[in-house]
C-alpha cells in the first residue's frame, strides 16, 4: 500500500502558549512493498511522523495519503476505522501493552475486534503466535508469566494477528539480547517479503538500517533532511557527524584503519562489505611480503 | 587471597513461586572491592534476579550471601543497603521528586541525613553526573540520558559502596548510553567504587574488570573480557555476542590471515592488520 506525505505540518497544542512543532512541512512517499528506517536523534520527529501513518495523528496542515484514504485535519475517527485495520502500529516496548488472561485471548483480541469470529480470530492468532516462534504449550498461560522475550514476541503476534498490509516499527528490539535482536530483525523481514508489506522502521541501531531497509528517511527537528538508500545516506561521514548521526558498527573501526593508511573506495556498511574490501588490501601483503 | 572480597555468593539457589525450574542454581561468586564487573547473559537467563541478592531484595532459598564479610540476614540487610545502591533500566519508573535537587534528596531524607549534609551532597552528586545546571527543573522533562545520570546522582549522593547498573543504558539511545558509560568510566577512575553492571551490551563490558556469564539460572564462566572475547562462539551459544573487532578477526583467521589468536580491540587490530598490510 503506498503512503504518501504531501506537505504535513503537525503543531502540538496548537493554539496554546505551549505550541511546539512536531513536524515540518513533511514530503514523502513510502511506496508499496518497500522496507524503510526513519532514523534521527531523540526529539527529531520521527514517533510524531510513525503516528500519522495510522492517523493516530492527524496532520495540521497538509495531507496524509494511506492507500485510497486521505487524512487531514478534518477527518473524523469513523472514517479511520478500515485503515486502522491495514496499518499495524509496534510500539516500543509492545509488552507493556498486554492485558488478556491467556496469551491466545490477547492475540485474538485484534482479529475479534476487526469482526472476525471467535474460532476465526483463534486460528488467524495460532497462526501469528507460530510465526513469531511462540510455542504451542505457552498459549494457555498468562502473558506475564513469561519472560521478557516471550513478551516481547506475543505483543508482536497480536499486531501480525490483525493482517495488516503496512507494519510500522518504532524501535522494536530495544532491550533486547543481541541474539532476541537479530531473531525479532530476522522475522520481520520474513514477514516483509512473504506478506508483501510496507514497512516502516524507526530505530537508533544503524546496523539495523543497513542490513535491513531499501531505503532511509533521515528527520531532524520535525523535518526530513535527507531521504535516499542507506548507501546514499551513509557515503557522507562529514555530514553524519555534522547532523550527531551514528554510524553503522563498521564505521569506527574503517575511520581508524582509512587514518593508518587503508583505502576504500566507498564506506564499508557490514561485516561482510568490510572483509571484503579488507581481503585484498591484506593480501597483496602476504604476496609481495 | 587475602583481601576480604566486598560480595560473596555463596551456593545460592532461587526459584520464583511457581516457577518449574531455579531462576538461580547453586550460584558461587566472589567480587574484589574496587572492581568493575559486569553479569552478562541474555534476557531471562537470571542476571537481575542474581544482583537482587545481594542486597536482599530477593532471599535465596538456600546459600549465603556475604556482604564485606558480613552474613546478609534480616539483622544486616539495611546496613548492606545503605552501602549499596541500584540504577534501574527504565528511566521512568524511578523520579518521586518534582525537582531534579529533590529527586536526588530523596534517599537521604529516608535515611535521616542532616539538612546541610544533605544540600552539599545534592550538590556534589549532580556536579558528578553533570546535572547541577538542571536541578530545578522537572525529571519528566530530561531526556533518557539524563533521567539516568539524575538516578545514579541519586545513587551516590547515598555514599555508597557498590554501585549497580542493572541494564540502566538498554532503553537508552545511543547518545544517552554514551553518556552513562562515559560517566561509569569516569567514576571507576576515581575509585571508591565496585561497580556491577547487569548487562548484554557488549561494549559496556568491554570496559570492565571481569564478565561473569549466566545463562539459565547457572553461573558458566568468569574472566576478563579479553579471555571471553577470545571466544565468540561460547558467549554466542549463550545468546552474547562479542565486539566487532573479535567478529572480524575471527573471520579473517579462519581465512587463513596471520592474526594473533587472541581479543583485539578495535585499536590491536588495526595495528595488526596494518603489519600485515604494510610487507609489501
Amino acid at each position: 500500500m503506498d503512503i504518501t506525505f504531501k506537505n504535513v505540518n503537525y503543531t502540538y497544542q496548537i493554539n496554546s502558549p505551549l505550541a511546539t512543532v512536531g513536524l515540518k512541512n513533511i514530503n514523502l512517499k513510502f511506496k508499496s512493498g518497500t522496507y524503510t528506517a526513519i532514523i534521527g536523534q531523540t526529539g527529531s520527529g520521527k514517533s510524531t511522523l510513525l503516528q500519522h501513518l495510522n492517523a493516530l495523528l492527524r496532520p495540521t496542515s497538509g495531507e496524509v495519503i494511506v492507500g485510497s484514504q486521505v487524512v487531514t485535519s478534518t477527518t473524523k475517527n469513523k472514517e479511520l476505522y478500515d485503515l486502522r485495520g491495514k496499518v499495524g502500529l509496534v510500539f516500543q516496548f509492545p509488552e507493556s501493552q498486554l492485558f488478556e488472561e491467556t496469551v491466545l485471548k490477547d492475540v485474538a483480541f485484534a482479529p475479534k475486534n476487526f469482526g472476525k469470529s471467535e474460532d476465526e480470530a483463534n486460528r488467524i492468532a495460532k497462526e501469528a503466535l507460530h510465526l513469531v516462534g511462540i510455542d504451542e504449550s505457552l498459549i494457555n498461560k498468562m502473558p506475564f508469566d513469561l519472560s521478557g522475550g516471550q513478551m516481547r514476541r506475543v505483543a508482536i503476534a497480536g499486531v501480525l494477528a490483525m493482517e495488516p498490509e503496512v507494519l510500522v516499527l518504532d524501535e522494536p528490539t530495544a532491550g533486547l539480547d543481541p541474539l532476541g535482536r537479530q531473531q525479532i530483525m530476522d522475522l520481520f523481514l520474513k514477514i516483509h517479503r512473504e506478506r508483501h508489506l510496507t514497512t516502516i522502521l524507526v530505530t537508533h541501531q544503524m546496523d539495523d538500517v543497513v542490513n535491513y531497509a531499501d531505503d532511509v528517511v533521515v528527520m531532524e527537528h520535525g523535518a526530513v533532511i535527507k531521504f535516499g538508500t542507506p548507501r546514499d545516506v551513509f557515503a557522507d561521514l562529514q555530514w553524519l557527524n555534522q547532523h550527531n548521526l551514528e554510524l553503522p558498527g563498521t564505521g569506527q573501526l574503517v575511520q581508524q584503519l582509512v587514518q593508518k593508511g587503508f583505502e576504500f573506495e566507498r564506506l564499508p556498511l557490514t561485516e561482510d562489505e568490510l572483509i571484503t574490501a579488507l581481503k585484498p588490501q591484506l593480501e597483496q601483503g602476504v604476496e609481495n611480503g | 587471597m587475602t583481601e576480604q572480597p566486598i560480595i560473596r555468593v555463596k551456593n545460592v539457589t532461587y526459584s520464583y513461586p511457581y516457577a518449574d525450574k531455579p531462576a538461580l542454581n547453586k550460584i558461587n561468586l566472589t567480587i574484589q572491592a574496587g572492581q568493575w564487573v559486569a553479569i552478562v547473559g541474555h534476557n531471562g537467563s537470571g542476571k537481575s534476579t542474581l544482583a537482587k541478592t545481594f542486597n536482599g531484595l530477593i532471599e535465596p532459598q538456600s546459600g549465603e550471601i556475604y556482604f564485606n564479610g558480613k552474613l546478609l540476614n534480616e539483622e544486616t540487610v539495611f546496613d548492606v543497603r545503605s552501602k549499596l545502591g541500584i540504577v534501574f533500566q527504565n528511566p521512568d519508573n524511578q523520579f518521586v521528586g518534582a525537582t531534579v535537587a529533590d529527586d536526588v534528596a530523596f534517599g537521604m531524607e529516608n535515611n535521616g541525613v542532616p539538612r546541610d549534609e544533605m544540600i552539599t551532597r545534592v550538590e556534589a552528586a549532580l556536579r558528578q553526573v553533570h546535572m547541577w545546571d538542571y536541578r530545578h527543573q522537572e525529571p519528566a522533562r530530561l531526556s533518557g540520558g539524563q533521567k539516568q545520570r539524575v538516578a545514579l546522582a541519586g545513587v551516590l549522593a547515598q555514599r555508597p559502596q557498590v554501585i549497580i547498573l542493572d541494564e540502566a543504558t538498554s532503553m537508552l539511545d545511543p547518545q544517552g548510553r554514551r553518556e552513562i558509560i562515559n560517566l561509569m568510566t569516569q567514576l571507576r577512575q576515581d575509585g571508591n567504587f565496585t561497580i556491577i553492571s547487569i548487562t548484554h551490551d557488549v561494549d559496556e563490558a568491554a570496559l570492565t574488570d571481569q564478565l561473569v556469564v549466566i545463562d539459565d539460572g547457572v553461573l558458566v564462566n568468569t574472566g576478563t573480557p579479553s579471555e571471553l572475547f577470545a571466544d565468540p562462539e561460547q558467549l554466542h551459544r549463550h545468546g552474547l555476542t562479542v565486539p566487532l573487532s573479535a567478529r572480524i578477526s575471527q573471520q579473517l583467521r579462519t581465512a587463513d590471515y596471520a592474526l594473533p589468536d587472541r581479543y583485539l580491540n578495535d585499536r590491536q587490530l588495526v595495528d595488526e592488520l596494518w603489519t600485515l598490510h604494510s610487507k609489501m
